[in-house]
């Protein structure tokens, strides 16, 4: 029967339009939803006027977590996205190349042992995230750095880094809480200055994940047929990682560990449009905001007034959902 | 287009497969490696094509492999390894598209000249009528036309294959050796091929290349190489080579091990 073998892949002319509504809509009610309900007037009145305490929540307080929200979806989903293709492991996470173990490490050292510069974890934990992963890559060189060494190598980096990070936290468990709220990649109480920081790092680093949607394409299709079409893998390669890297360590400085989505989004993109990057980049990044802006109004709203760390939401429901869609694919491959 | 390779010595973590090797391939024909497991004739492809370095020279018409931009080898050559990943989920027209890459710039989109070539690569291998299939979902013989289809849309001077008859049916076989003669007369497309079967490289080659330990045994027309003290020499097996009336080439009967010395 050719015709149950025709590919059924969602044109991105109805998909992007979709996501984007999504974005929208979440983002709305996000600005609505919070310890103080707003109703769709509350807020048109606010922005309308020049001042006063709504005015104050919805553009200081939630606008700009709104915004960190899209921008680190987008850059998570994207990050995951090149990985999985460089290292032709639909398995692949920032997480395998150490840059969430490394941040950890770095910012559980500077919260437990230097709390006076407890407000510059966000550039140690970028420093630690991008270290971590030269380290991984400079133990996985043998002339070249093949995926299967990176990721033994980083299997390796990461328990070190984590028994690391553990004995810190053993040995000043009196401090524990404002290690524990990062790690557990939070989204409470930003400001605008994260946001422009988060806004510059995925500006760069979303325009260079576009830049190689080729190369992509022709590294999943394998080493040697990628060089076979003229790239020069091991260079391509090692520049698609940094980007990763760069893109999962600005989310990482900025909120701190949230897992699952560099995971999912790339696979859930994959599925409804296929692995051409053309397609799957831009859905995986929108898709990806979707995702994190959702996951952050849950964990706003479920145990309201408590809130739930966007982290902590994304493991209780992103894992669960990774069952399912393993359980529920014909293929589990790139 | 000629490939020759001089002084060449290839290895992989210090052990030399190929110690010093010099040849010569005709680009216009179809040449063909042979030679029993762990000869080098793969080694030898991978080389020829910059997969692996090495040492000694490789030029292409007189021209220094090593020196050419590597887009620039990929406009002169395609490659198709034996083994490979599974193919990423795309259609098959748009893995047949990737083979554009070598043509076109760093951001530049696909042109109508580019689609346009696509669908010729797609015709000449007859996988048009599946052009909107997963690839993933395809027979082993039809993936492997979708490989060459991508090879094709390099537009190559010469196309170097790896066993790529092996796994495939007789039938698949068959279609795949017509193919790539098609592709050497009437395209002019050179072909270079490593296979195991004998009596198939009898039949395809203009020339055949017998390597035996990293060293080039014999070299010339099939007619001439392919011989019962070949057979012995660098396969250790005692054979006949047979002719069978009405057919253009002859078969290979085995006989069984040779008595080693």
């Amino acid at each position: 029967m050719p015709d149950s073998k025709e590919r059924r892949v969602i044109s991105l002319r109805i998909c992007v339009p979709i996501l984007i509504a999504a974005i929208c809509l979440l983002s709305l009610l996000a600005l609505r939803i919070g310890s103080a309900r707003l109703s769709m007037r509350q807020i048109l009145e606010a922005l309308s006027s020049t001042e006063g305490p709504v005015r104050a929540i919805i553009l200081d307080i939630r606008l700009p977590r709104v915004i960190l929200s899209i921008l680190i979806g987008g850059c998570l989903s994207a990050a995951g996205t090149i990985l999985q293709a460089v290292m032709h492991n639909p398995l692949a996470d920032p997480g395998i190349i150490g840059v969430s173990s490394g941040a950890s490490a770095v910012a559980t050292a500077v919260f437990l042992i230097l709390p006076t510069a407890s407000r510059s974890v966000p550039m140690f934990a970028f420093a630690g995230a991008l270290i971590a992963c030269a380290a991984i890559y400079g133990m996985a060189w043998r002339g070249g750095a093949e995926p299967v060494r990176v990721v033994l190598a980083g299997v390796a980096v990461n328990a070190m880094l984590g028994g690391v990070t553990a004995f810190l936290m053993l040995m000043n468990s009196e401090n524990l809480q404002g290690v524990l709220a990062w790690m557990n990649g939070s989204l409470n109480a930003k400001s605008w200055g994260q946001a422009r920081v988060m806004m510059a790092y995925g500006a760069v680093g979303l325009t260079m994940a576009a830049l190689s949607v080729k190369n992509l394409n022709a590294l999943q299709m394998g080493d040697e047929i990628a060089q076979s079409l003229g790239v020069h893998v091991g260079r391509v390669r090692l520049i698609l990682t940094g980007i990763s890297a760069f893109l999962a360590a600005s989310t990482v400085s900025v909120a701190g560990i949230i897992g699952f989505v560099g995971l999912i989004v790339p696979h859930v993109a994959r599925m409804v449009v296929g692995a051409n990057h053309k397609r799957m980049l831009p859905v995986a990044m929108l898709l990806g905001a979707c995702v994190v802006l959702l996951a952050d109004l849950v964990g706003r709203t479920i145990v309201a007034p408590v809130e739930i760390p966007v982290g902590i939401v994304m493991s209780i429901f992103g894992g669960p959902f990774f069952l399912y869609l393993l359980r529920h694919r014909k293929r589990t491959g790139l | 287009m000629n490939i020759a390779a001089r002084k060449l010595s290839v290895g992989y973590d210090g052990r030399l497969v190929i110690p010093n090797l010099n040849t010569s391939i005709d680009g216009r024909g179809v040449t063909t490696f042979l030679g029993p497991n762990g000869c080098g004739k793969s080694t030898l492809l991978k080389a020829l094509t910059r997969l692996l370095h090495s040492g000694g020279v490789i030029e292409i018409d007189g021209q220094s492999l090593r020196e050419m931009p590597l887009k620039a080898v990929a406009r002169k050559m395609s490659y198709l390894p034996q083994q490979r990943l599974a193919p990423p989920e795309i259609s098959v027209e748009e893995f047949v598209s990737c083979g554009r890459m070598p043509h076109q710039g760093f951001m530049q989109r696909s042109t109508p000249k580019d689609s346009e070539i696509v669908i010729w690569a797609m015709e000449q291998t007859g996988v048009r009528f599946m052009s909107s299939r997963d690839v993933r979902e395809l027979s082993g013989g039809e993936k492997q036309r979708v490989y060459i289809a991508a090879a094709l849309a390099q537009q190559p001077e010469m196309l170097l294959l790896d066993e790529p008859t092996t796994y495939l049916d007789i039938q698949h076989q068959i279609e795949l050796t017509e193919l790539l003669r098609r592709l050497n007369r009437k395209l002019g497309m050179g072909i270079v091929l490593v296979l195991h079967d004998i009596t198939q490289a009898y039949e395809i080659s203009s020339e055949v290349v017998v390597m035996m330990e990293g060293r080039v045994y014999s070299h010339g027309a099939p007619s001439e190489v392919i011989t019962p003290a070949m057979l012995r020499d660098v396969y250790g097996v005692n054979a006949r080579v047979v002719p069978v009336e009405g057919r253009p080439f002859p078969l290979i009967a085995y006989d069984g091990l040779a008595a080693s010395a």
